[in-house]
């Protein structure tokens, strides 16, 4: 099978209506229901090959959840087509469900009021894990996500953190080929990040399979995937390296200075370089194409009282911000580079 | 086909450990519920005793025959009140939270997953109780042991047809979303279905047999068994738990197709 999942031209059209507030809205909505379409997802084409780690990347409302949710088969497309592992998802075949596992960030699997373990046993049987093929994958996960002492403890007295850990064990135990995760890391610390991060790189460079992450935290996109979407308005607007996504405006590079001193920041030289100032007027970041870096330097360090200065990537995040602010920076594009 | 009713089989057990499980947790609430439910059965014989006091019969029936109907009511409440009963509150919730989404993933039937899922234990405490009321008033109603036998084959097939027409009207919350109307329809439904079809007017009583067939849970059963040669209701209860699975099985496929899921 050359390609795990393959989208062309898929859509998903939503319909809501339009309430007033207040007690003659309510009343009116009893039989006046103005409808609208909301264009969830919009000719959406995507090719992912086996093995691949995958991101979905776009503000809220972008589409990413509801793609998910076609190609896991919980929703059905309006329109277009969806290949999943060889199957169309909507159908739900057995064969197929056995196959793929979806955690949601926002949303538990688990059951509340008892402990853990025994939603995993429930797992084992739906999914028809034998003993000693469970025991071992309970292990091995376990240890991986170093939560062997949380397993008899009732969900409801976990932490996000633990909890998160236990949802991820519950959708590997059966060995997944695709493995869909809509925010894994909502919500959680630093340190918890981290290691969920770690995590699925260990689980992925073991196993071989097939992960589609969206994610708000850019780390996450950065540490985890090679290959980046960016969903905007339903719509793909980039589909490429995370270094090409990095490069869209241009191959710049951030360099930050320090000053002993407040500097005027109305002088000519700064708003070429799109600089973000500090409240106290003795920082600045600037992007600055790297072509221009060392002249641009050489000429800041002569001209002001340089204390400290440093260069790095042009972060994720802020190219992310960049063509929020103004979508038409990555255009939609149609085709897959998978 | 064996494999496959192996596999659910061992789902439910593990249902019914977590079940266990969770009812436990909660200790208070777990005797409230048998308490609650004591009241309920006292309150149905009580008040159909009281009314035996002033009259001999009803409908034909007298006062040993009415309370075995009551009792194989009863016990058709505790069977769908211990295995099904809060399924379908929680599918009105799980529907608007969301919660379904990890549901339809599973590469086990959704409506088993849906609607036999969660179990309450408390009830089942009572069953005990209500098999009792069934063999009691069965022998003052003169009971044959045939009868006696027949009696776990009749009980099923009533909360087969009752489950049916719940499933069926629950679905409706696909596509209406809330489903507090729908769960109120349904228990004033096992209201109507609570007594027998001649307290009827023979209007409710044609829409309640042939549109929906709640009169066909329990009367058609409990008829049968007093009076063998009118079978015909029983090959009706038949007809309509084979004509119900059809209708409930390709009602829910296209629920299914219509579930947009709740935006995370």
């Amino acid at each position: 099978m050359e390609y795990v999942i393959e989208s062309q031209n898929l859509a998903k059209t939503f319909r809501s209506y339009e309430k007033n507030p207040g007690l003659w809205g309510a009343i009116r909505s009893l039989w006046f229901r103005p409808y609208k379409e909301n264009r969830a997802v919009l000719d959406f084409n995507l090719q992912v090959k086996p093995g691949e780690m995958i991101a979905l990347l776009g503000p809220n409302g972008a589409g990413k959840t509801t793609i998910m949710k076609m190609w896991t088969g919980i929703i059905v497309p309006s329109s277009g087509q969806v290949q999943v592992i060889g199957h169309e998802p909507w159908k739900r075949d057995k064969q197929f469900r056995k196959r793929i596992s979806l955690v949601m960030g926002q949303k538990s699997q688990l059951w509340w009021d008892i402990p853990a373990l025994d939603s995993f046993l429930l797992l084992q049987k739906y999914y028809e894990i034998p003993d000693r093929e469970f025991k071992q994958r309970l292990d091995m996960l376990s240890s991986l996500l170093q939560v062997q002492d949380k397993l008899k403890i009732h969900v409801r007295k976990l932490s996000l953190g633990e909890r998160m850990k236990l949802e991820l064990l519950a959708s590997f135990l059966h060995s997944p080929d695709v493995i869909f995760l809509d925010e894994p890391t909502i919500g959680l610390d630093l340190v918890a990040q981290e290691n969920i991060r770690n995590f699925l790189l260990d689980y992925h460079k073991l196993h071989k399979c097939t992960i589609v992450v969206t994610s708000h935290y850019m780390a996450d996109v950065e540490a985890l995937c090679k290959r980046l979407i960016l969903i905007i308005g339903g719509t793909k607007h980039f589909d490429g390296p995370i270094e090409q996504f990095t490069q869209i405006l241009g191959k710049n590079k951030i360099v930050t200075f320090n000053f002993s001193k407040a500097i005027d920041f109305k002088q000519d030289l700064w708003p070429d370089f799109e600089p973000t100032w500090n409240e106290m007027g003795n920082q600045v970041a600037l992007r600055v194409p790297t072509e221009h870096l060392k002249e641009v330097t050489v000429q800041i360090l002569n001209e002001f009282p340089v204390s400290e200065f440093s260069t790095e990537k042009l972060p994720i995040e802020r190219v992310m911000k960049k063509i929020l602010e103004n979508p038409s920076l990555a255009r939609p594009s149609g085709h897959s580079s998978a | 086909m064996l494999g496959q009713i192996k596999i659910y089989l061992s789902v439910y057990k593990k249902f019914l450990d977590c079940a266990f499980s969770r009812a436990t947790t909660f200790r208070t609430s777990f005797f409230l519920i048998v308490i609650m439910d004591l009241f309920f059965y006292a309150s149905v014989l009580g008040s159909v005793d009281f009314i035996f006091q002033h009259v001999q019969t009803i409908g034909g029936w007298n006062r040993n025959q009415f309370l075995f109907f009551l009792s194989f009511m009863l016990a058709i409440d505790n069977l769908h009140m211990s295995f099904l009963s809060e399924n379908f509150w929680i599918f009105a919730l799980d529907l608007k939270s969301g919660v379904l989404d990890y549901i339809f993933i599973r590469p086990v039937s959704s409506i088993f997953l849906v609607f036999f899922r969660s179990i309450r234990v408390s009830t089942m405490l009572n069953t005990p109780l209500v098999i009792y009321f069934l063999i009691h008033f069965g022998a003052r109603a003169d009971l044959h042991i045939i009868d006696f036998l027949l009696l776990p084959f009749l009980l099923l097939i009533s909360l087969l047809i009752m489950v049916e027409i719940e499933i069926i009207i629950s679905t409706l919350m696909f596509w209406l979303i809330e489903g507090n109307g729908i769960n109120f329809l349904r228990m004033q439904l096992q209201n109507v279905a609570r007594w027998p079809d001649f307290v009827y007017g023979q209007w409710a009583k044609r829409i309640f047999t042939l549109f929906c067939p709640v009169l066909l849970i329990g009367t058609p059963s409990v008829r049968f068994i007093f009076k063998k040669s009118d079978c015909f209701p029983l090959l009706l209860q038949m007809i309509a738990m084979i004509v119900l699975y059809m209708i409930m099985t390709k009602f829910w496929f296209y629920g299914l197709r219509k579930y947009e899921s709740a935006s995370s």
